[in-house]
């Protein structure tokens, strides 16, 4: 039997119906074909049942209930909503907060990610274990179960907003305490160090800092100066810290009372107090943080009933330019360097163009912010429920977050590991050998090349994170599933159209990040021709 | 038709398990099992205890109405649904009958199409808060932090009671009412809004109840009963029936001791129509004459029901109020059986 | 001379002095590993500094466990009288914790999960360590550690005693010939579900039966020498296939008789433009073309094979009138045109030898059997013999169970399909090539929550008309495509990873795409892939905990809740979440660890 050798020989012999099976060429069109019908058979049989499915339920698609009054409250909304606005705006409101999740998240797992897994690299033994059991064990338990804890945890361990209310019990406690002081004597050193509370946990915690402090600043002082020179050096920081820790663990600041008569008045302050500067509030319920007022604000429009802060655009207008010149500005500092070996000082250039034009339109904005507080009466007894002003950021999203970049840097810390640890021993001693620090060897040489290895899996991990922010159900974060797949798929009872509509949008997200990181990933590729 | 003869067997292979089919009753006596929704854990509804047995309020109508179709009141498969999946369930044909205190509104019935056959509990939607929040009324909430759960009308009354009011408030909407009540209970929200029967169940379970009221304020009408599709009226007349049943049982003091000593001595009409003596009623649609003894027989009449799950010996204890039968100035008021 | 020289000449050694004290012992390993630098200095501390604030801050709550109690009110009073201000309630655990592993599960039935459990390990080994010693070793472990659980929960003497017989057995067996395992392995799906969900015996073993029928058929196709045995036995096949493609077109048919006329009438398209917007009626038009298209593209086939069928339909109608038909139906041209095609194509196929036709051969018989016999003998031998257990509803399975049972089952399933998806990927066929893109990208771009809300909300809508079956195979159905698209991508880097060379060598050998697929490819690349095959798994076990939010009993939320839900342990949580948390940590660690061990042993190139 003699084999065809060419196309033109085998086609020679005519077409024959066993040729659509044994011939390769015929082979491919055929199982493609056969292919096509089974697919398009499959989803005409889809699109068949959910007509009839509809039919028999006497419903319809119909997308009209997104310009329906939606009817229900959302705690955080990035944009105006009221139960007065549509379900077509709650579908935006959730969508924005699932995107607001997904950009802190990818960027606080990645920072924290890349210093664990760094880390889990160091020489200190410590650490390195630390960091193995910190990636093993967030790693290895369900997310689901992260965002749980976290929520339990800073739900029940933060005051209540009540606990920072001044009561009138506080307000007649204060009084009688200023009739105290006035009676007593002032507060010496002596006072402080005999009620220095030495036992406390608290003063243990201290005291293995200040070993810590102490050792490295004398550490390093000695590595470049004298003994003496050193030990000056070092007592800068440790006496520092003893000052600190006079004033904190010493039992009071005020002046020394006999501890009777202290301890007969009530308290004298609530029982939380706002941090930083008293501007920040941690209850129970949320973080409150001041918000930024404009005094000259340039006012704003709709577009498509979204709206429009001509004050944002116009900051974020002045920080594009300013990146923008001081790019220009560093570029013209390399060239320089590049054709005489000496590189002009920038630093302050840079400096005074990123943020002397961002200062100078805020204070022209008139920028100043407002400060979350209970309102207070004339007697200075507070009011209300809640504090007033400021932004309260809700505990389900802070849950939410903490919990994904807690889950997903641990995945990061692995796959920057493996980056680093692809890289040939070689070139970091030929880096050593042109006499490079271990900064710079670090940031010159084994980063970018680390950088290849590491960016697609790590695509994969702010993809994976971004598909995650759904688990804000566990929390009811009122994301997208929450508003679009939640509750208005409940109250509509449109199931068909709500699902269809949030995988689509879900679908959209994941492919724009994808294809972006993409792009990036092709741009700092290893150029090879 | 010999097309249609290959379709069927065609989709008599493919078809993975049984289909619901338009006759509810034929189903579930070929399956031999009522598939029954029910609340994932809600204490005094539905909840399953440490052997994994269902019991609760809710819990105890399916199983009469297993017992009046099927002769068996443990012939019941429990499908725990959530706020969000429950109406699905029914809709798809997942469970015969949904018993998950479902309030009936006029959507869920024309536009879900589900009939809403009874009102087995009539509540209404109130507001929890702690004594020392020094608030004796929800229109002092100005400003409040609430709790309430996502996928019910709860959050739609709440809104609507802060806009009549022309008050602000914050929602912390919650999956279940456990979580509700952590929540609370830490301090996370002023207030805690549900049906005012789940807040008194709450209320009791707490540690420190003296420490909580329940104000005044009822935002709502909450008529909760049990939902079967619309379009099968056999099915949902039975468990409409079965529901009146234990009603009028209670009215005319049969219990589940006494049954059988009624059904042997009783000459009143109506004891010996319900309980099968007289009269062909079980036959008009599809059971024996002896369906409605089997439910009472069950679990009891519908006050016993109340009083092992929710009443006043539980610690649950929550008074019949408007539960009570209308002949007690209550709204429970069963049709005649004739 | 001056005398003689006091010269001193060294006769032996000196001894080596001890290093300085800074450089060995404990002080040296100090000094490398925690103060070797300022930097590391103050890591070193702070790292101190964190490890021991947690300690202290959880370590009276550890310390004040109960263990003993019948209510968290009870739990905190005994914690309050040892004068501790918080403590872990373990008593809840102690109670509730079968609920945790097995659900609702009936309790005198526990030892049917376990002795599951205790198989799937005999049914690994082969897997794992196939000729190797080490599977005897691992099945005498899972016997040891079944019989161990089994008196743990006290299961009845019986099930202990046939555990111990079936553990005795396959430890013989693993010892004398470690590859006859590979049977267990084959037999462990009917087994499980048989085990799990109970009912007759002689379901599985039908099931099995069907299998080998098909089996046998293949192997008779591939074997048989006569030339006229082989003629008859493709007209058998050919005339089979002919039946199913009669059926699918007629069925299709069925379907697309009134599609259009359904298509037009249904109230879908009012639903585009409502909302009286101007931004609403560009999104329903927007929307509504694009369904248009789609619906125009998918049914342009069917319209072309209409036309063809209408025109045959016109010359056919005389010939079928002598058959007692007034009109021929428009379809029954086209069901005889595929028909003919189908038994063409097959016969043609068959009469070579075909691989692809003994595998369709062996599908028909096993199918048909299964369809049309077994139930027939299920009931026979019931009557006959009834070996019974109870049988569980899915709505009983809960727990640890539960997981295993959505994560082992979807795993399983989906190496299959991710395989085919992944050869697809890189297929030269533009069409399948394009479809596995556009499968694998739509379930990787959606969050599994999605997908899970699609089995319990969406399905309904795309089965047809009041089909219904258990929410727990609809959510296996859905994780398996879910990591299908996974493993899919897995392969794929496995595949990408092999030199081009292996392929080149299998082409220059003649093999067919899948004799070279088979004998070449697969086998290194599985082996490449299989840390990641892992990775998947251990991904797939943790998001197993999702299935809480369509009302299943995950250990994690399900029963969580409804422990929660009893009066006594309401207000419970820290407790329940970390022993569901350790359980999961013990087991993913665990895989984790070995897919690691699995990576250096399957090492075999020489770096």
């Amino acid at each position: 039997m003699a084999f065809a050798t060419s196309r033109a020989e085998a086609s020679k012999g005519g077409f024959r119906l066993s040729m659509l099976i044994y011939d390769t060429r015929f082979r491919a069109i055929t199982l493609q074909v056969i292919a096509l019908v089974l697919f398009l058979l499959f989803i005409g049989w889809l699109t068949d049942n959910v007509i009839r499915n509809l039919d028999a339920k006497g419903k319809d698609i119909n997308f009209g209930f997104l310009w329906v009054r939606a009817g229900y409250d959302i705690e955080q909304t990035l944009i105006p909503y009221t139960n007065d606005s549509t379900h077509g705006r709650a579908v935006i409101i959730g969508l924005l907060n699932t995107l607001v999740v997904a950009f802190f998240g990818c960027i606080l797992a990645t920072a924290v990610g890349v210093a664990v897994g760094v880390l889990r690299l160091s020489n200190n033994w410590l650490i390195s274990r630390l960091m193995t059991v910190y990636v093993e064990v967030f790693r290895n338990v369900p997310l689901l179960l992260w965002i749980l804890l976290t929520f339990v945890v800073i739900s029940e361990t933060m005051p209540a907003p009540a606990a920072f209310k001044i009561t009138p019990a506080i307000l007649e406690s204060r009084a009688a305490l200023d009739g105290l002081t006035a009676q007593a004597g002032g507060h010496g050193l002596a006072a402080r160090l005999a009620g220095l509370q030495v036992s406390s946990f608290a003063f243990f915690l201290w005291l293995l800092a200040f070993i810590g402090i102490t050792g490295a600043t004398w550490q390093y002082a000695r590595s470049r100066f004298d003994a003496g020179k050193a030990a000056l050096i070092t007592a800068v920081p440790a006496a520092l810290w003893i000052i600190a820790a006079l004033t904190i663990f010493s039992p009071s600041l005020s002046p020394v009372l006999a501890e009777n008569e202290v301890s007969a008045i009530g308290p004298t302050e609530p029982a939380a107090s706002k941090f930083f500067f008293d501007s920040i509030a941690l209850t129970n319920r949320g973080t409150n943080i001041p918000a930024p007022l404009l005094d000259r604000p340039l006012g704003g429009t709709e577009i498509a009933s979204v709206p429009v802060n001509f004050s944002v655009l116009a900051v974020l207008a002045v920080i594009i330019v300013s990146g923008i010149a001081n790019r220009s500005v560093t570029r013209r500092a390399n060239k320089l360097q590049e054709e005489t070996g000496l590189r002009p000082t920038t630093w302050w250039i840079s400096l005074l163009i990123l943020f002397l034009p961002l200062v100078l339109l805020l204070t022209a904005l008139g920028l100043h912010w407002e400060l979350p507080g209970f309102p207070v009466n004339a007697q200075g007894v507070s009011q209300g429920f809640n504090f007033q002003g400021g932004i309260q950021v809700m505990h389900s999203f802070t849950a939410l977050l903490i919990a994904l970049t807690l889950y997903t840097s641990a995945f990061i810390a692995e796959i920057v590991r493996a980056g680093i640890q692809a890289i040939p021993g070689g070139q970091s001693e030929a880096a050593a050998a042109l006499g490079l620090r271990p900064g710079r060897t670090m940031k010159l040489v084994i980063l970018p090349q680390a950088l290849r290895v590491i960016i697609p899996p790590l695509i994969s991990q702010y993809l994976n994170l971004t598909k995650n922010t759904s688990l804000g159900i566990a929390v009811s974060y009122l994301d997208l599933r929450g508003t679009l797949g939640g509750i208005t798929l409940n109250q509509t009872g449109r199931e068909l159209e709500c699902m269809l509509l949030m995988m689509l949008i879900y679908l959209t997200i994941s492919l724009i990040i994808s294809s972006g990181m993409n792009a990036f990933n092709s741009a700092v590729k290893l150029k090879e021709r | 038709m010999k097309k249609s003869a290959i379709i069927g067997a065609l989709a008599a292979s493919t078809m993975l398990a049984g289909a619901a089919s338009a006759a509810t009753l034929d189903d579930v006596k070929a399956r031999g099992e009522l598939n029954c929704g029910v609340n994932v854990g809600l204490t005094g509804f539905g909840m399953a205890d440490a052997n994994g047995t269902w019991v609760g309020f809710d819990v105890d109508l399916c199983r009469a109405v297993a017992a009046a179709v099927l002769g068996d009141p443990t012939k019941v498969k429990f499908v725990p649904t959530t706020g969000e999946t429950r109406f699905t369930a029914l809709a798809s044909g997942e469970v015969d009958l949904l018993v998950r205190n479902s309030t009936a509104t006029f959507t869920r019935d024309v536009d879900l199409k589900f009939d809403f056959v009874g009102i087995n509990y009539y509540d209404g939607q109130g507001f929890m808060v702690k004594k020392d929040l020094g608030v004796s009324s929800a229109k002092e909430l100005e400003g409040a932090t609430v709790c309430i759960q996502t996928g019910t009308t709860t959050e739609l009354n709440l809104a609507d009671f802060f806009k009549a009011n022309n008050m602000t408030y914050t929602p912390v909407t919650v999956q279940d009412d456990s979580e509700a009540q952590r929540q609370y209970l830490a301090g996370a929200c002023d207030a805690y809004t549900t049906d005012a029967s789940g807040l008194a169940a709450g209320r009791a379970t707490m540690a420190d109840a003296e420490n909580h009221i329940i104000l005044p304020e009822i935002i709502s009408k909450e008529p909760l009963g049990p939902a079967v599709r619309h379009g099968d009226n056999v099915w949902g007349d039975i468990v409409r029936w079965t529901y009146n049943a234990l009603l009028i049982a209670e009215e005319k003091g049969i219990t589940k001791a006494n049954i059988e000593e009624v059904a042997g001595s009783s000459t009143d009409p109506e004891i010996r129509r319900l309980l099968g003596l007289e009269g062909e009623m079980g036959k008009m649609f599809g059971l024996d004459n002896d369906w409605a003894k089997r439910a009472i027989a069950a679990n009891g009449n519908y006050g016993e029901i109340f009083e092992a799950n929710l009443g006043t010996g539980t610690p649950i204890g929550l008074a019949r109020g408007l539960n009570a039968l209308w002949t007690q100035g209550g709204l429970q008021y069963a049709w005649p059986m004739r | 001379m001056t005398g003689t020289s006091h010269l001193w000449v060294r006769e032996e050694m000196l001894r080596p002095a001890p290093p300085p004290l800074r450089e060995a012992g404990a002080v040296k390993w100090l000094r490398e590993n925690l103060i070797s630098s300022p930097v590391n200095t103050l890591l070193t501390f702070a790292g101190l500094l964190v490890a021991i604030w947690m300690v202290w801050t959880a370590f009276p709550w550890w310390w004040h466990s109960v263990w003993n109690a019948s209510s968290l009110a009870e739990c905190r009073e005994i914690v309050a009288a040892a004068g501790g201000e918080s403590g872990a309630c373990w008593a809840v655990i102690k109670a509730r914790w079968h609920q945790f592993l097995f659900g609702f599960f009936p309790p005198d039935q526990y030892w049917r999960p376990v002795l599951t459990g205790g198989l799937l390990f005999a049914a690994l080994a082969p897997i794992l360590f196939w000729k190797n010693r080490k599977s005897a070793h691992m099945v005498g472990l899972a016997g040891i550690l079944t019989l161990a659980a089994l008196y743990a929960i006290s299961a009845n003497s019986l099930a202990f005693a046939a555990t111990a017989v079936i553990f005795a057995v396959l430890w013989v067996t693993a010892s004398l010939r470690p590859a006859a395992l590979i049977w267990v392995t084959g037999l462990f799906p009917f087994i499980a579900i048989w085990l799990i969900w109970g009912g007759s015996f002689w379901t599985p073993v039908t099931q099995l039966l069907a299998i080998a029928l098909g089996a046998l058929v293949a192997r008779v196709y591939y074997n048989n020498p006569n030339k006229w045995l082989n003629d008859a036995f493709a007209l058998v096949v050919a005339l089979a296939a002919a039946w199913v493609a009669s059926v699918v077109i007629n069925y299709s048919d069925a379907i697309s008789t009134d599609f259009f006329a359904r298509l037009r009438m249904a109230t879908f398209w009012q639903g585009f433009g409502q909302g009286g917007n101007i931004l609403a009626m560009a999104f329903g038009a927007v929307v509504s073309f694009v369904v248009m298209l789609l619906t125009a593209a998918i049914w342009l086939l069917l319209a072309v094979m209409y036309v063809i069928s209408a025109v045959l339909n016109y010359n056919l109608t005389d010939v079928a009138r002598p058959f007692g038909y007034e009109t021929l139906p428009a379809s029954a041209a086209m069901i005889s045109l595929g028909t003919l095609f189908a038994f063409a194509l097959v016969f043609v196929a068959a009469r070579n030898r075909s691989v692809v036709i003994g595998i369709l051969a062996g599908l028909l018989a096993g199918g048909g059997w299964l369809l049309y016999q077994a139930p027939k003998m299920v009931s026979y031998m019931a009557t006959d013999l009834p070996l019974t257990i109870a049988p569980v509803g899915s709505n009983m399975i809960g727990g640890f169970l539960l997981a295993l049972i959505i994560g082992v089952t979807a795993i399983a399933a989906s190496l299959p399909l991710g395989i085919m998806l992944a050869l697809g990927r890189r297929s030269d066929m533009w069409l399948m090539k394009m479809l596995s893109i556009g499968f694998i990208e739509f379930i990787r771009g959606v969050p599994l929550i999605t997908l899970l809300f699609t089995a319990s909300l969406l399905l309904q809508y795309f089965l047809p008309p009041q089909t219904n079956f258990d929410l727990i195979l609809r959510v296996i159905i859905l994780a398996s495509l879910f990591s299908a698209a996974y493993l899919a991508e897995v392969i794929r880097g496995g595949l990408a990873a092999l030199p081009r060379g292996q392929y080149e060598a299998g082409d220059s050998l003649g093999m067919t795409y899948w004799q070279a697929q088979r004998l070449i490819i697969m086998p290194q690349a599985l082996k490449i892939s299989i840390p990641g095959i892992v990775s998947t798994f251990i991904g797939l076990f943790k998001d197993t905990t999702l299935v809480s939010f369509v009302g299943l009993l995950d250990p994690l939320r399900g029963v969580t809740t409804t422990v929660r839900a009893d009066i006594n342990w309401k207000g419970i949580y820290w407790e329940p979440y970390i022993f569901v948390g350790a359980i999961f940590f013990i087991i993913c660690f665990g895989m984790s660890r070995y897919s690691m061990y699995l990576e250096r042993k399957l090492k075999t190139d020489h770096r």
